[in-house]
């Protein structure tokens, strides 16, 4: 959640911020079949999502499991991280601490660049 | 259970949804693509901690945290390619986009 709120969403500001107006590429309309495709393709799946869940799982949504108070509780979840789920959250580890290198990698300057800037 | 039936949390999910796909197939610019593939993400979210509230099992939560480290890296990579991108001056638009060569 932290790594959520905090890395992606101020991530996602910073690079709004640092492009500027440049950012947004204009909405050019483009062939109208495009955009007339994509509404109707995103409607057909909200459509269908929801009709599956009106229609056939109408019974099974209704019976609720019991649980207790703390279900779901920031202990218990870290709680089963840590000795049910601990491979994933190796995982998760890794991918992270790849994905940090990644952006490094890909923030750095290449020395093509460079030579691009030094034209400019 | 206090609060709405969990059939209401599915049709936001798929709600959520659909707004992430218009916007990846609609926008053109990679910075709203990616905003969109994080609705998309968020979406299949909220489904698996309702399932996982409804079935009162915890791995559904589990999956989503994981969920969440893996959108975290794909929005990191994202976005230093767009801003890589971004440095060379050329044009922000994903129909542009044919080739990952300098």
């Amino acid at each position: 959640m932290l790594v959520y709120a905090g890395a992606v969403m101020v991530m996602f500001l910073f690079v709004i911020a640092y492009l500027g107006g440049r950012a947004d590429t204009p909405f050019e309309g483009g062939p109208s079949w495009v955009s007339f495709g994509a509404v109707l393709a995103a409607t057909a799946l909200l459509v269908e999502i929801v009709v599956v869940i009106g229609l056939k799982a109408g019974d099974l949504l209704t019976d609720e499991a019991e649980v207790e108070a703390a279900f779901g509780s920031p202990g218990e979840i870290g709680r089963f991280f840590l000795t049910d789920h601990l491979l994933a959250f190796e995982i998760t580890s890794i991918v992270l601490l790849i994905a940090a290198v990644g952006g490094v990698i890909l923030g750095t300057k290449t020395r093509a660049e460079e030579e691009l800037d030094a034209r400019a | 259970m206090q609060g709405p039936d969990v059939t209401w949390y599915l049709v936001v999910s798929a709600l959520l949804f659909s707004i992430g796909t218009l916007g990846v197939l609609l926008r053109r610019s990679p910075l709203i693509v990616l905003l969109s593939l994080e609705i998309m993400l968020n979406s299949a979210n909220l489904a698996l901690i309702s399932f996982s509230r409804l079935h009162g099992d915890h791995d559904g939560q589990i999956f989503a945290l994981a969920v969440m480290a893996v959108a975290a890296s794909e929005v990191v990579v994202g976005l230093g390619l767009i801003v890589a991108v971004a440095r060379r001056k050329l044009i922000l638009d994903v129909d542009r986009f044919r080739v990952l060569r300098g």
